[in-house]
């Protein structure tokens, strides 16, 4: 398995935490990662303003990957839905791939159609697979409850994604957490939007929505978050404070991204995992499991 | 609210929305509100109801559309588009829309500031010398502070 | 019941005649088929115009509207008799052969024989103008000259400059059909369509359930006309000096639109003829809730009525077009072939058994056969030819002189003593004990789709199948407590949908009455159930069926069982 790591704009800015204990998991468990230094914005966030330059964006990227021969793996969802997207215009509408090469060839590029846009979950379900995760365990999570958060992204648009998961009923997260030991606790609206792209819009709404999602899970019982998206860890994570002060609640749930999760199960340490870079402190959820600090 | 004379509908409008992507199917809604029962939005804050939208576009409200400020608040979720039974594109539809609105002058200064960070610096998150001194401390590969290549792929920004 | 006897006739003399009422096309088109196919017709119409209004099918053109008139007047088969201004007077006998007293406008009578009866009258056609309180005009038209507008010049609805708005308005003041709704639609499409025009299509009702309507609301979408679905106000229409304003509330954006349309359009309203009433009351069949001739009733559909012998097609049952219309005369011509098109004879089935010396000669039979199946002349007599062998006159023959062929009391008897006994041996513990008599029709279809689904029966409780809830004599209900029956349930058919006009009312009308003996007798009235349902229901039938269980279950053994047991 050899990929081009596609961080996105948002990783390494603000998820570095998620950067650090994907490339630290992906190793072991046989993802052989190339960066592509001259990658840049996936597309996402230009799509509102202007279609024909998110594509743009997203050929490019696609390029780049397929000058080396690779396939492109995402840690960001937005990012894995622009490009997927991007990808399967152009493969499947000449037009638009004619018109996006002769804006490439200006810079020397061009695109055929035929790079695979896979993000990191996915990646680990299908390609290295349950029983090779298995292998890899070292701590059993059975004491930790979890709340998935699978976003939209991931799932959706689903004629994107060729089935690899069900988006009213996903169970790709479900199955790859279950493996660490931890309860994966359901509750109501799993498959709800976080809120954050109505972040700049309109505050107010962005954080009702995620306001909802933290009732839901608190109600629930978990423990802590799981999820696999920088923008949507920005909205539990990083704004779970403001929340909490704007409608005087407290949630106190740490959020972890998967391979966060995933690492610890794998006996890594909380800094190579970067835990302690988590908004939310993780510290008292997670002191049975690391004595020493 | 106030009453609506279908002499300011512009039927031009729902003719131009057809021919674009996401606005194909526009036509086959049968207004069964699963959209706005599926939208998170609409659970949060009444005024954003992608129904509503569909409906005065089919109407034609050209400017009672675009103009609005409802439409910058689909979180572009798709949970609607999954769910219509009528097979509308409806967040593709959104998408059409917002871009319809950008053309026509009326995008809040959030989304032109991002597309003009994109455009100019390659990311809406630039990194600079402090970004990657972070990233080496632990452990993580160097990233290009400047990008030249968008001034090329969009010469005309 | 040992000496019972057959009184039914052997063989029934069949008239290979028939009659059929007009006015109108496919009457007209009816009488050409059967007359093609060897068979006397008379074509009789209230009215002096046998040939009916083609508009009452819509404005499009069509060979046989147009042909009707000539075919009537050009009739040289004498096996066709037509009499117009004529009026079914009285009506006796039964399928096969059928006594009619006709009457002309001279009071001349008459009285026919007949085979088989068609009713295949049109409607009346009204205007939409004076319901709505406005007048025709340059811009307010009606739908039908919409479409002789549409269908005869080329350049008409097309504007030079913007494009014209037109704005349709189905229903609200008066019952909509699927047959105006689906020419309206038509015809919108082909504003949209061919003449550009911005088209608005407010309705109170979508007929989807119609065939292809579903089909042709979407290639209307497609083709842009705009569908407004109102159900809490109607829209309210302004015309001065030639401009018509339409003001409604657009339920889904909850705010009020205004529209100043170039042409407003309003469909024809269908009126039943004045004479179904008094002619329904002589023929002996239902009518709907409009005034045509097939009643509610959806075992009638398409094309039946609640009698054997009489079938209602087309404009006898409300607007339809031509084609349906002539759909529905071949599937009767082909039915009529079947009852009087094979020889001479029909076979008498024997379903019927009578027993003379049990008969009292009290009328109930006859006045309770929904079929009009029975006959009296000293004593009753049984047209096999017109039972449906529902055996409500079974049940309610105090005497028990009547009897159904393959449900006859004692075999009923039978089944509920071995269903008790057959429990009392297996499950001695509980002694628990359900009886639960179902119509063939209904409780049976749907016992088995629920078995289909997944759904055991509990083994206490045993179905007696019968042939109509109506069939449920009050002593089975009786014979079932006195045998120790912990419960007791007769489930039929939903109200209005008993395949015998009202097999299932009178049933439930005999629960009612068993539930005040139970009392008297001690025992709690919960212990005895009616259910209905449709054939299609088997979650229903499971969740009746477990409610009924949990109630008798909660009441305990009956006090009658243990006096039985001891």
């Amino acid at each position: 398995m050899k990929y081009a790591l596609f961080l996105g704009c948002t990783i390494p800015a603000r998820g570095r935490n998620y950067e650090l204990s994907a490339r630290k998991i992906a190793q072991p468990l046989g993802i052989d990662i190339v960066d592509i230094e001259d990658f840049i914005c996936c597309g996402f966030p230009v799509k509102t303003s202007d279609m024909d330059a998110a594509m743009l964006l997203g050929g490019y990227n696609l390029a780049l990957a397929q000058q080396q021969g690779l396939d492109m793996c995402t840690l960001c969802s937005s990012c894995t839905s622009a490009l997927t997207e991007t990808a399967h215009h152009l493969s499947e509408d000449r037009t638009t791939r004619n018109l996006i090469n002769k804006r490439l060839n200006k810079v020397g590029l061009q695109y055929e159609g035929h790079v695979k846009v896979r993000h990191f979950a996915r990646v680990l379900f299908e390609e290295v697979g349950e029983a090779e995760i298995k292998k890899h365990i070292k701590r059993d999570l059975s004491d930790l409850k979890i709340a998935i958060h699978y976003g939209c992204h991931y799932l959706k648009p689903s004629e994107i994604y060729d089935g690899f998961d069900n988006a009213e009923n996903p169970n790709t997260l479900d199955t790859l957490i279950a493996l660490t030991g931890a309860e994966v606790v359901d509750y109501p609206g799993k498959n709800r939007c976080c809120g954050g792209p109505v972040l700049p819009v309109h505050e107010k709404t962005a954080m009702a929505v995620t306001k909802q999602k933290l009732d839901d899970i608190k109600t629930a019982g978990a423990d802590a978050i799981c999820l696999i998206c920088p923008f949507c860890s920005v909205m539990y994570d990083g704004n779970q404070k403001s929340i909490e002060s704007e409608f005087e609640t407290e949630y106190n749930l740490p959020v972890l991204y998967l391979p966060q999760l995933l690492g610890l199960a794998m006996g890594y340490d909380r800094k190579e995992l970067g835990l302690n870079m988590n908004v939310v402190k993780t510290k008292k959820l997670l002191a049975g499991y690391f004595e020493k600090t | 609210m106030s009453d609506l004379n279908l002499k300011s509908a512009d039927a031009t409008f729902i003719h131009e929305l057809t021919e674009q992507p996401g606005g194909e199917k526009v036509r086959a809604c049968f207004t069964c509100k699963t959209c706005s029962a599926s939208c998170p939005i609409t659970a949060v804050n009444e005024t954003f109801n992608p129904l509503r939208i569909i409906r005065l576009a089919l109407y034609g409200f050209r400017d009672q559309v675009l103009g609005s400020d409802f439409i910058w608040l689909c979180s572009s979720c798709y949970s609607c588009q999954e769910r219509c039974p009528q097979g509308v594109c409806i967040a593709d539809f959104m998408t059409l829309l917002k871009n319809m609105a950008v053309k026509a002058g009326y995008a809040p200064t959030g989304i032109r500031a991002q597309k003009n960070l994109v455009t100019k610096d390659g990311r809406i998150y630039p990194l600079d010398d402090f970004d990657n001194k972070k990233r080496k401390k632990i452990g993580l590969p160097q990233l290009p502070t400047t990008c030249e290549v968008v001034k090329r792929l969009f010469p005309e920004e | 019941m040992d000496k019972i006897k057959n009184s039914t006739p052997k063989d029934i003399p069949v008239s290979r005649r028939v009659l059929i009422l007009g006015p109108g096309a496919v009457s007209v088109f009816a009488a050409r088929e059967l007359t093609k196919m060897g068979y006397e017709v008379i074509l009789i119409s209230p009215s002096k115009n046998m040939a009916g209004n083609p508009r009452v099918y819509g404005a499009e053109k069509s060979e046989t509207t147009a042909v009707a008139p000539a075919l009537i007047e050009e009739n040289g088969d004498d096996r066709l008799r037509i009499l117009p201004s004529t009026e079914i007077l009285e009506f006796g006998g039964y399928p096969g052969n059928f006594k009619i007293k006709i009457q002309d406008k001279e009071n001349r009578d008459e009285i026919v024989e007949a085979g088989a009866i068609i009713l295949a009258n049109e409607p009346f056609l009204k205007t939409g103008f004076d319901n709505w309180g406005i007048k025709e005009s340059e811009t307010v038209r009606s739908l039908l000259w919409l479409e002789s507008a549409l269908s005869s010049s080329e350049d008409c609805f097309i504007s030079q400059d913007l494009p014209l708005k037109t704005v349709f308005i189905c229903g609200f003041k008066h019952h909509s059909t699927p047959f105006s709704q689906q020419r309206a639609i038509k015809a919108a499409v082909k504003l949209a369509k061919e003449k550009k025009n911005e088209v608005l299509f407010i309705t109170e009702h979508f007929k989807v359930a119609h065939l292809g309507m579903e089909r042709l609301t979407r290639i209307a979408r497609e083709a842009g006309v705009l569908f407004v679905k109102l159900s809490e106000t109607i829209p309210e229409i302004k015309n001065k000096d030639n401009k018509t304003t339409v003001i409604y509330h657009d339920e889904t954006l909850d705010q009020k639109i205004k529209v100043e349309p170039d042409y407003l359009v309003l469909e024809e309203a269908y009126e039943a003829p004045d004479g179904n009433t008094l002619l329904a009351k002589r023929l002996g069949v239902n009518l709907d809730t409009n005034g045509f001739l097939q009643g509610d009733n959806i075992h009638n559909q398409p094309i039946y009525t609640n009698r054997n012998g009489i079938w209602a097609i087309g404009p006898a049952k409300g607007p339809v077009s031509l084609e349906e219309g002539f759909e529905e005369t071949k599937a009767a011509v082909l039915d009529i072939h079947g009852l009087v098109g094979q020889g001479d004879w029909v076979e008498a089935k024997g379903r019927v058994i009578f027993d003379e010396r049990r008969c009292g000669e009290c009328l109930t039979c006859y006045r309770l056969c929904p079929h009009s199946a029975i006959s009296f002349e000293a004593r009753p007599i049984f047209h096999e030819s017109a039972c449906r062998a529902c055996g409500i006159c079974a049940a309610g023959c105090p005497g028990d002189a009547i009897q159904i062929a393959h449900f006859i009391d004692d075999e009923i008897d039978t089944q509920i003593e071995d269903a008790i006994i057959t429990e009392c041996e297996q499950k001695k513990e509980s002694g628990f004990r359900v009886i639960v008599f179902c119509c063939e029709n209904s409780a049976v279809e749907a016992a088995r789709i629920a078995a289909f689904k997944g759904f055991k029966l509990p083994r206490e409780i045993k179905l007696i199948t019968v042939p109509c809830a109506g069939r449920v004599d009050l002593s089975y209900l009786l014979k079932a407590f006195e045998s120790g029956a912990d419960g007791v349930a007769v489930f039929g058919c939903h109200h209005e949908s008993c395949k015998s006009v009202m097999g299932n009312t009178l049933a439930k009308k005999r629960v009612e009455l068993i539930k005040g003996a139970l009392e008297e007798a001690g025992l709690e009235k919960e212990r005895l159930f009616f259910g209905s349902m449709a054939p299609g229901m088997g979650f229903e039938f499971e969740k009746i069926v477990t409610e009924m269980e949990n109630t008798i279950r909660a009441l305990g053994q009956s006090p009658l069982q243990k006096t039985a047991d001891r």
